[in-house]
């Protein structure tokens, strides 16, 4: 193998450097609609949030420079204790779910990978089902399993095992996060399966054949050459299920609405415009960019420590 | 080999039993979804755990008509189908070309495109819609660009994730046989990654199909036709200012993830469909 | 390569239409379709309201595009985006006047005062200043119709409870008691309901007798109220609206509060604790977890639970209507509403002229929603807007459509002549022949204290607990107002 090295390696080079003009106009349509979709939009909010912003007119004028207020916005955001709240109660729910889903989802991955392919399948339907549901019926749905089911048929005073823990998950704070972790997790497994299996997938058999002739256990073989080679995944499945629950919203308003101070993030930018008369469209922007700012710097260091740790063949 | 035979023969029913219990509680809910489908308002209010009394069917069929299934379906299906193809061919080729061409500027641009995953929507609603309505393109076709431009971020991520595991080797080999770029990557490269595309699809479809907000904002109000979430929206209007018409609102929520489900039993082999193991040998 | 030479090309061209349309607001005239745009945020009314139009566009020979959302859905973002826009609407809706701030400040909102139609001036001017929005004293919007809401009840149950002779004088008399003898009929009611202990309540100085056995409906009676304790606008905005209602004449004057005058109204907030305390203590399912658990007593699941007959009371308004005739078709042709009464003493009332026998015998009627005419868009369109406002309000078509198709009570009806057409509006229309109504002052509080504030504090501090401890009203009471304070900035 190494002896055809070399050559390929120049030749690869010269293959950079030759392709590159005709490379980048590719990459040119997918560029131009990410700015005029993303970028465009999101650079033009972040001066509003600057402004005093009211969704239809600037406070102070008829153009948005007529009502700049610098850093007032942000000032104010973080002194609204709704918002420090919902987003100390964001990290929490962020750190316990995105344990709970990529362990379960690389769990379930697993065991469903050394199955037969028909059997592998179903599974994964099964799996990747509860992600279909959104919206209002999923809030019902759910709010009937934590409030009836859990709370009088399986595990309430009368029920099959008295667990308190798990009643009444949705009037409490503490408990509601757990609820809404459950709620989540059976949403997002099936979703991060799909991930690990390509990765799973993706390992060369051989290199793990290799392994075991070595005498390798299967612990180590899945220490040694199944995790390292599936770093990839873990970079995607990370990066997702982090960036998803910091983002959570539906789930949040269809489970508890906000009650019982379970509001998170994402939830009070969008009810701070409901907040005030007239609007206050000025500080959920501010409050849209320091949580921007926040989950992009943590997602980041994520994403650049996985990444580091990728192995490409 | 002893030791993974023996593995095998032992616990060939863990996984069974584990994912089994599992695939139960995965199920329990949606088997709820299923069971109001049939059951009217009341029925569903006041005993939402209980199986229907008979399998009536008038209430799918009402929500059907209701909701203008069909052509609404039609709709979503074209609005997602454009979309889907839009997404899938320019975020591949831009992973591509960010991958291969290993500069300062495309790891800038990778992590760029991996951060707007992190905008929260609301901050750039109104923007966009001003942006897009002064552009004329306050229509179907400019929710069909919208969803790209969105979706972008994700589809490129996960490209950018998965094209580092086609080795560059078969480029060359490409290039070396005289084929132009396009042919490069849409006949090597692409066929490679059709369980990244299938992710891809899978991944973005869903979204967009069950999407409600950004139908609502940019097409809601015209007298046109209407997504399947829209339709929904739309016919819970009429029940009254307070109170949800279960009936109705069940019913449509089953239909319109069955087509989703099909679409991917359907596409679950090009899942297991992994890099050619054979390309590359020592 | 002439793929990607026609990508490029198309891709610059695409940047440049981008460019231009940014920077250049060229508004063309473009054919929009229509020639008057309605955004009804009221949307109970979309199909009626969507024939209205068609009806007056038929007579005027115009288009008229009407887009409607409904109530409970959150279409002030979409509002917003359709301002902010080329086309926007004429005729948009706004709630109250917390709502309308952002419409005169952003200078939408046309003062009718400057309305050019000389009829719709007229109209203006003509509605009862109790009915308007306005602020500063200038008028902007015109009313959709009129609403109410009480303590529903059954005539079929209270005949069952009480015999059929004693039905009518059975609510004649509720309507004048007393908040103690309410009480009592309370108390004594629940325990029939629990223990069969017969009993005579006294009303207004009159006795009613329980039947001895249960018979009929009451057999069904679990409790006296079925309360939505999972909905916090229920306690949080339309109960506490009674106490405000003692201490401000209208909205308008609970916007301009003075610290002083909400602390002097600390004792109606009290008052409101304790009826809410003796409700809650008397629904359906026992004051606790279950009260709050959205799935037992939410909304569809209280009028549900009225509507099979387990509670005699259900505090809703005749918007209900539609649900509770889902839920049992053959309960809604005897239902009529009773007051909600709380222990008022003259001294708790701060407005001039009310009694407290006026706020023991009298519903809350007012304005849901109004329409308002946006100064933006052009003038012909803004003749349009007031001439469609003036038939839909004045002619017999558009009563027409407003009482029978929308099924609204409309704001300018002459009690003694309208029919709702239906057993609660007719009932809030007997409550208006009668005069005897009272306003919603509630929505002058600050946004968002009604409904996430009061009620959350509520649900999550009292609704989930059996025993309140002693200091519980006073509790309520300071919150209240102390809240009320801080989120409108008058400490």
């Amino acid at each position: 193998m190494c002896r055809l090295l070399l050559p390929v390696f120049a030749y690869g080079e010269f293959m950079n450097m030759y392709n590159k003009k005709r490379m980048i106009p590719l990459a040119l349509p997918a560029l131009i609609l990410f700015v005029c979709v993303v970028v465009i939009p999101f650079a033009i909010g972040v001066v509003y949030s600057f402004t005093s912003w009211r969704g239809t007119y600037f406070a102070g004028g008829d153009y948005f420079w007529q009502s700049f207020v610098g850093f007032e916005n942000y000032v104010r955001a973080f002194h609204t204790k709704r918002f420090i709240d919902s987003l100390i109660y964001t990290v929490k729910f962020t750190i316990v779910a995105v344990l709970v889903i990529t362990f379960f989802s690389l769990f379930v991955s697993l065991l469903a990978f050394r199955l037969k392919r028909g059997t592998a399948s179903f599974y994964r339907t099964v799996f990747f089902l509860p992600n279909l549901l959104g919206g209002l019926a999923l809030g019902y749905i759910w709010q009937f399993i934590f409030e009836i089911i859990y709370s009088k048929i399986l595990f309430g005073p009368h029920g099959l095992i008295s667990i308190p823990a798990l009643c009444n998950m949705t009037q409490n704070n503490t408990k509601a996060l757990f609820a809404l972790v459950l709620l989540f997790t059976w949403q997002m497994v099936g979703y991060m399966m799909i991930i690990f299996t390509i990765g799973l997938n993706n390992i060369p058999s051989d290199m793990i054949e290799a392994a075991r002739i070595d005498g390798a256990s299967n612990g180590q073989v899945f220490a040694h050459v199944t995790l390292p080679m599936l770093m990839p995944s873990f970079t995607i499945v990370l990066f997702l299920t982090l960036s998803k629950c910091f983002m959570l919203l539906d789930q949040n308003i269809a489970l508890t609405d906000g009650n019982f101070g379970t509001r998170l993030l994402a939830t009070q930018i969008l009810r701070t415009t409901r907040d005030s008369a007239p609007p206050d469209y000025g500080l959920a922007q501010a409050q849209a960019v320091i949580f921007f700012i926040l989950i992009a710097a943590v997602t980041l260091i994520q994403v650049s420590i996985t990444t580091k740790r990728e192995v490409e063949i | 080999m002893i030791v993974r035979g023996r593995n095998r023969k032992d616990a060939w029913w863990i996984p069974h039993a584990v994912l089994g219990l599992l695939s139960v509680y995965t199920l329990a809910p949606l088997l709820l979804l299923f069971f109001n489908a049939f059951k009217s308002n009341n029925d569903i209010v006041t005993a939402p755990v209980a199986p229907p009394k008979s399998l009536d069917f008038s209430y799918l069929k009402n929500a059907m008509v209701q909701i203008h299934f069909f052509q609404a379906m039609g709709v979503t299906f074209i609005i997602t189908g454009c979309s889907l193809f839009l997404l899938v061919v320019i975020s591949s080729l831009a992973a591509w070309v960010m991958v291969r061409l290993k500069s300062r500027f495309s790891s800038v641009l990778y992590l760029v495109f991996a951060a707007s995953m992190l905008i929260p929507f609301q901050s750039l609603m109104y923007p966009l819609l001003n942006e897009f309505s002064s552009l004329g393109l306050k229509n179907m076709p400019g929710l069909v660009i919208m969803y790209s431009g969105f979706g972008m971020s994700m589809s490129v991520f996960l490209y950018h994730g998965f094209i580092k595991s086609v080795p560059q080797s078969l480029e060359e080999a490409a290039t070396i046989d005289g084929a132009n770029i396009f042919q490069m990557f849409f006949r090597v490269v692409f066929p490679l990654l059709k369980g990244t595309t299938v992710t891809v699809v899978i991944l973005n479809g869903m979204w967009i199909w069950n999407d409600y907000l950004l139908p609502f904002l940019v097409i809601g109000n015209s007298d046109g036709v209407k997504t399947l979430t829209l339709e929904l929206y739309f016919a819970k209007l009429t029940s009254g200012q307070y109170g949800n018409p279960w009936e109705l609102i069940f019913p449509a929520v089953l239909v319109t993830i069955l087509p989703i489900l099909v679409a991917y039993v359907f596409l679950q082999k090009y899942i297991i469909a992994g890099v050619a193991n054979g390309a590359v040998k020592g | 390569m002439k793929l990607v030479q026609k990508l490029f090309l198309f891709v610059c061209a695409g940047s440049v239409l981008l460019f231009a349309g940014c920077s250049g607001k060229k508004t063309a005239e473009s054919s929009r379709g229509y020639d008057l745009y309605i955004f009804n945020t009221k949307g109970e009314n979309a199909e009626a309201m969507k024939a209205a139009a068609d009806a007056f566009g038929r007579e005027k020979g115009i288009a008229v595009k009407v887009f409607s959302l409904g109530s409970g859905t959150n279409s002030d973002d979409t509002l917003r985006t359709e301002m902010s826009s080329k086309n926007k609407p004429a005729i948009f809706s706004v709630m109250n006047s917390q709502a309308l701030v952002e419409w005169v400040e952003g200078k939408y909102a046309m003062d009718f005062s400057t309305a050019k139609n000389q009829d719709f001036k007229k109209l203006a001017g003509s509605i009862p200043s109790s009915l308007r929005l306005q602020q500063n004293g200038i008028s902007y919007g015109v009313s959709y119709n009129v609403e109410g809401y009480g303590l529903i009840v059954d005539k079929n149950m209270l005949a069952d409870l009480f015999g059929k002779d004693s039905v009518e004088p059975f609510i004649g008399a509720f309507i004048t008691a007393t908040y103690e003898e309410f009480e009592d009929t309370v108390h004594i009611i629940q325990a029939y309901i629990k223990s069969g202990t017969a009993g005579t309540v006294t009303l207004s100085g009159s006795t009613f007798t329980l039947a001895a056995q249960k018979m009929g409906l009451a057999k069904n009676l679990t409790g006296v109220f079925s309360v939505a304790g999972s909905e916090k606008w229920t306690y949080g905005d339309h109960l506490v609206n009674i106490a405000i209602d003692t201490i401000f004449p209208d909205s308008a004057a609970a916007k301009n509060t003075t610290k002083q005058e909400l602390e002097e109204g600390k004792s109606s907030f009290t008052a409101y604790a304790k009826a809410l305390d003796l409700m809650s203590q008397n629904a359906t399912t026992p004051r606790g977890p279950d009260l709050i658990n959205a799935t037992i007593n939410g909304y569809d699941q209280s009028v549900a639970t009225f509507a099979a007959g387990k509670a005699l009371f259900l505090q809703q308004g005749n918007w209900a209507y539609g649900n509770i005739e889902k839920a049992n078709p053959g309960v809604v042709k005897t239902l009529t509403f009773l007051p909600v009464k709380m222990p008022f003493t003259q001294s708790d009332i701060h407005v001039q002229g009310l009694t407290v026998g006026h706020m023991n015998a009298s519903i809350p009627v007012f304005v849901p929603n109004y329409y308002a005419i946006n100064t933006k868009v052009s003038d012909k369109e803004k003749e349009l807007a007031e001439e469609f406002l003036v038939w839909l309000n004045t002619s017999a078509e558009g009563q027409d459509f407003i009482i029978n198709k929308m099924s609204f009570i409309p704001y300018n009806a002459d009690p003694a002549k309208t029919s709702a057409g239906y057993s609660l509006g007719d009932s809030i229309i007997s409550y208006m022949a009668a005069g005897k109504t009272i306003t919603n002052a509630y929505a002058g509080a600050p946004v968002g204290w009604a409904t996430e504030n009061m009620g959350a504090y509520l649900m999550e501090n009292y609704l989930n607990k059996k025993n309140w401890p002693d200091n519980a009203y006073d509790d309520i009471a300071g919150y209240a107002v102390s809240r009320w304070e801080e989120m409108a900035n008058i400490n």
